[in-house]
């Protein structure tokens, strides 16, 4: 009603307007055959979700026993970390107290050793000796392995003969292997000064020289 | 209530015989007395609520933050104390504190029984402390890792730990009257451990979190933390190695000559650096309680003595410098010599004799010192004596240090200014008479005696000690003059022939001084023995200072002090690596034909 006000369109003509249409195109019409489901098709579909469902779970349970696995190996590892930085610690100060001073003299003493009573230096620009280097006399007290020294020789006569020996400086074509090997040439047939001083051991007994075991 | 009110109409005749009973309600009444009642409740609720939410809004709100925000204290690591080299003497260490929940353990005897041979503790005391309601009990403080790991394989119930850490001293008692001790709560209580307690111990942040009921905290919600501030590492600049050949040292020859004390002062005189200051007796600064108090400070810094002889070089150098007086003037020392009322003496009866200066300082001679202190004056010496830094702290600002005795010019008696002269009635501390002989050493020049070499800070920067102050003392002629002199006491004939070191040069003096009995304040029987030298003395790079207090075998400076000297310095001298420069000592001609 309100349409035909607007347009002011007769009724008349819109009958015959269709009248026309209906004149100029018929449509065919058929019968459409109804969708029928397709039963099959949702059984795979259960089947899909089923096996997705069921490969989340076991990738849920197989991500949450690694996890629960690996928190068991990080705090197993931590464990041990914090027992090894312990044992690290305990080692340091184990070896800080060895290192101290007086451990290491007393170690000394325990292997022979006596301090030094006559400071001297051997000059190695030009083999002099500055000072003048005595055999230390061991005090009375001290309970310290004999060590043979030859009885015609002091020590600062050894260390005198010794820098006669040097070459006044070192040549530029200077090896110090090669040196070392005549040297040890030398010492075999006993007639260098630079003979090392066998040590008699036999008054230092093993429990001397071993570390006490760590309580 | 529903039988009261209007029942259905077609119950009309049963029920209205009970109606005519009961009276009939008022919806409208009823009506009002519900919102009267309602009006009330609610009012009362909105009163409470006003007054939550309003009134006290912000202390609930603070109250309730209270009890979730947990504040946790950040603890930091006690910095080092190592040596010029770079060895530690002083480091903190891991621990565990063992503590107890008393109301989980269940057989306080059985457990006690178990931790007694392990803390090494009486099983019954142990079993005490394990019985009660506390749930937080100290059962053992700074334990080692270790222990706690035996302890914890115990599985004894009821049994904790909590981390901690714990000063160690790996040298025990290696330059522990230096370095200090720290208490129970891991303060620093003597030493540098004192002196620098605060820096060493830097300072502890903190953490606050809210948690909740489980204890952890909650993650999204606020946080705050301070950052710690680590505490700095100290370099000292001692040298561990000299410094326990001092101690040893200076132990054997207290117990060889039955003296009360003894101390070793070993000093780099161009740098002032002290390279050992070892004192007689010390203590383990692991267990540093167990050690009387008096041995736990140092005498070196603390105890002051007369110089007595060794006092005479600054006399001696006094009189150089200000030019009335070179090491080959002339003296005759008559047999005795009377001053303001007074007579003094020589150590060894003599007749008239002729010396040099330099015969005066070889032998030591009172009379002589005091007829060459004449030739300046009381006003002069007493000048040169404060250059030398007598009466004056060292700077070393060592807890306990003590400034030694100089009376003031103005209150010198008619003897004041001969006994002065030769080494009574002023009082110095060992590092201030080393540091006597190291500004002649140093040609003249007074170095300030330094301990700490560098201070580490935590961001690993280093800060070097600040340049020690000087003092022009006396001339660099002067110093020379008198190292010739002091080598001619080591030499033959002097006193001091002792501390002779084959191969190199010496100077030294020796001193026997009469000791004030600090009890008495009076001169007693006894003597403070002492020898100060230099080595090598044609260019001294160390200074040692030994001085022993009251020793009963053997009573000369010479004769107790000078094998010390020679036996710190003998090593010394290795340990520096200090050749001798094979030079011949001068020979100053120590008496003239008179």
């Amino acid at each position: 009603m309100n349409l035909a006000h607007k347009h002011d369109v007769p009724a008349t003509e819109y009958a015959t307007r269709g009248a026309h249409l209906r004149a100029h195109a018929r449509p065919q019409l058929r019968l459409v055959t109804p969708l029928r489901p397709e039963r099959a098709s949702r059984g795979v579909f259960a089947l899909i979700v089923g096996g997705l469902l069921s490969v989340g779970l076991v990738a849920m349970l197989l991500i949450n026993t690694s996890l629960a696995q690996g928190a068991f190996v990080v705090s197993s590892l931590k464990a041990e970390q914090a027992k090894l930085s312990e044992q690290e610690a305990s080692l340091t100060q184990e070896v800080t107290a060895l290192a101290a001073p007086d451990s290491l003299e007393q170690q000394a003493r325990s292997l022979g050793m006596i301090p030094s009573q006559s400071p001297a230096f051997l000059s190695l620009a030009d083999g002099s000796v500055l000072g003048k280097p005595k055999a230390s006399n061991v005090g009375p007290g001290a309970a310290v392995p004999a060590v043979p020294t030859p009885a015609d020789a002091t020590a600062s006569e050894t260390v005198d003969s010794a820098a006669a020996d040097l070459p006044p400086s070192l040549p530029a074509d200077y090896d110090p292997a090669a040196a070392d090997a005549a040297a040890n040439a030398k010492n075999k047939n006993g007639d260098s000064p630079w003979a090392e001083v066998p040590v008699d051991t036999s008054g230092v007994t093993d429990g001397d020289l071993t570390l006490q075991p760590v309580g | 209530m529903s039988a009261l009110q209007a029942p259905p109409r077609g119950r009309a005749t049963r029920s209205s015989r009970r109606q005519s009973q009961l009276p009939l309600g008022d919806p409208k009444r009823r009506g009002l007395v519900l919102l009267i009642v309602s009006a009330i409740v609610l009012t009362i609720f909105a009163g409470r609520l006003v007054d939550l939410q309003v009134l006290h809004a912000s202390t609930l709100a603070s109250a309730a933050m209270d009890q979730r925000l947990r504040t946790q204290s950040v603890p930091v690591l006690r910095g080092s104390i190592v040596d010029t080299n770079g060895q530690p003497l002083a480091v903190t260490v891991e621990a565990r504190n063992l503590t107890a929940d008393q109301t989980l353990v269940t057989d306080p005897a059985a457990v006690g029984a178990a931790l007694a041979p392990i803390l090494g503790v009486d099983a019954d005391v142990l079993a005490q402390r394990l019985t009660g309601t506390k749930r937080f009990m100290y059962i053992a403080k700074a334990i080692t890792p270790e222990t706690w790991r035996h302890i914890q394989s115990l599985r004894l119930p009821g049994i904790f730990s909590e981390p901690s850490s714990r000063r160690f001293y790996p040298g025990g008692d290696l330059a522990a009257n230096v370095v200090g001790f720290v208490g129970a709560d891991g303060s620093g209580l003597g030493g540098i451990e004192y002196a620098y307690n605060t820096s060493l111990a830097g300072v502890a942040g903190s953490e606050t979190f809210e948690r909740g009921p489980g204890g952890r905290a909650i993650p999204t919600a606020q946080k705050s933390s301070t950052a710690a501030t680590p505490g700095v590492d100290i370099q000292l600049t001692i040298d561990r190695d000299i410094q326990h050949v001092a101690q040893q040292a200076i132990l054997q020859q207290v117990y060889a000559t039955g003296a009360k004390s003894g101390t070793v002062v070993v000093m780099d005189p161009r740098s002032g650096e002290i390279l050992a200051l070892a004192t007689e007796p010390s203590f383990d600064a692991n267990s540093a309680n167990l050690a009387p108090a008096g041995w736990r400070g140092n005498r070196a810094l603390s105890d002051i003595y007369e110089p007595g002889s060794t006092s005479k070089i600054m006399t001696l150098a006094a009189v150089i410098d200000s030019g009335d007086a070179n090491p080959l003037s002339t003296f005759t020392i008559p047999p005795v010599l009377k001053r303001g009322g007074a007579t003094f003496h020589d150590h060894d009866p003599h007749g008239t004799l002729h010396l040099t200066l330099a015969g005066i300082m070889a032998k030591s001679s009172n009379i002589g010192t005091i007829l060459a202190a004449e030739r300046m004056g009381g006003r002069s010496l007493y000048n040169y004596l404060q250059k030398f830094g007598v009466g004056e702290k060292t700077g070393l600002d060592f807890p306990g240090e003590s400034a030694g005795i100089l009376p003031n010019y103005n209150n010198w008696s008619s003897t004041s200014f001969p006994t002065i002269a030769f080494g009574q009635g002023l009082s110095v501390n060992s590092v201030q008479a080393a540091s006597v002989y190291a500004t002649i050493a140093n040609d003249g020049v007074r170095v300030q005696p330094t301990l700490v070499k560098s201070i580490t800070h935590a961001d690993g920067s280093v800060e070097q000690a600040a340049a020690p102050k000087t003092t022009r003392v006396v001339s660099a002629g002067t110093a020379k003059q008198v190292r010739d002199m002091l080598e001619a006491v080591v030499g033959k004939g002097g006193t001091g022939e002792n501390a002779k070191i084959p191969g190199y040069r010496i100077g030294g003096k020796t001193g026997t001084a009469a000791y004030v009995d600090p009890n008495t304040g009076r001169y007693s029987r006894d003597v403070v023995a002492s020898f100060i030298g230099m080595a090598p003395a044609d260019n001294p790079q160390l200074i040692v200072a030994v001085s022993l207090v009251a020793p009963q075998h053997g009573r000369y400076g010479g004769e107790v002090a000078a094998p010390v000297f020679k036996k710190v310095t003998t090593y010394a001298l290795q340990a520096k690596h200090i050749p001798p420069s094979g030079t011949k000592s001068p020979r100053l001609a120590l008496t003239y034909g008179g």
